[in-house]
């Protein structure tokens, strides 16, 4: 656990980018919500929003079958957790021209509709050495 | 720490049903696609998934039924979800497919419709 670069607290993951860790991200997701007092609705909304987040990074190293590794950075920035993932090195040909890591249409319009009515911000680019995400989500009750 | 995951299969008033209980997500489910082409390959045109123990589903878990929901109907039967969970039900919602599967509060009026 660390201080983050808006001065909050980050909790960070690191894991192997396959389907098995996947409960692992969202539930680590949902403990660090709750002990940052978010609502049961919230956390809940977090936990599938995490796991839409991991799906965009892990499919394309999936269709490689190469062994990527995860990472997850939770943080509560003012009153929103702020969820940053990145796997290392993506092959160039995983990702689009625009950056967007290449999913299957429909399973992408769902994750992109889930992610849209979950959290207040999302989204995902490319480096020339990684492929990210992230999202945002507010708390509606203040932390006493 | 992750929860049990279970697909269990019977026949109501001989249409078969999927009991699924747990979380679906992508690492499980690969599962009930392949238990969903197993009851099309039976000769089945319908059949029901019963989410009612479904704590958990993804955009994954969606495509799957998505899927399966096509496969019974081009064989003119049909897809029938029964839903009594407030995740699975919001997850239905957000994502429009509320409006696409025949959903239902118990087994017995899947059956029965």
């Amino acid at each position: 656990m660390s201080e983050g670069k808006g001065g909050g607290e980050t909790v960070e993951l690191l894991l192997p980018a396959t389907p098995e860790r996947l409960a692992l991200a969202r539930t680590t997701g949902a403990a660090i919500a709750s002990r940052w007092r978010f609502t049961y609705d919230e956390i809940a909304d977090l936990r599938l929003a995490i796991d839409e987040l991991c799906l965009t990074l892990i499919r394309p190293a999936q269709q490689e079958g190469e062994p990527r590794r995860l990472t997850l950075a939770y943080t509560l920035d003012g009153s929103s957790m702020v969820v940053r993932g990145q796997v290392d090195k993506p092959n160039p040909a995983a990702v689009n021209g625009d950056g967007q890591a290449p999913q299957p249409t429909s399973v992408s319009d769902l994750s992109e509709r889930i992610l849209d009515a979950l959290v207040d911000e999302h989204g995902s680019e490319r480096t020339d050495s990684q492929l990210s995400a992230w999202l945002r989500k507010g708390r509606s009750v203040a932390a006493p | 720490m992750e929860e049990v995951f279970e697909i269990a299969e019977y026949s109501d008033d001989s249409t078969p049903v999927l009991s699924v209980r747990g979380e679906i997500d992508v690492s499980t489910a690969p599962e009930l696609r392949d238990r969903l082409l197993g009851v099309a390959q039976d000769g089945y045109s319908t059949v029901v998934v019963d989410l009612s123990e479904v704590t958990f589903l993804d955009s994954t878990a969606l495509g799957v039924l998505v899927s399966g929901l096509k496969r019974f109907r081009s064989a003119g039967g049909d897809l029938r979800l029964v839903v009594t969970g407030r995740n699975v039900t919001k997850v239905l919602e957000i994502t429009g497919l509320v409006e696409v599967f025949p959903i239902f509060d118990s087994v017995s009026e899947a059956v029965s419709t």
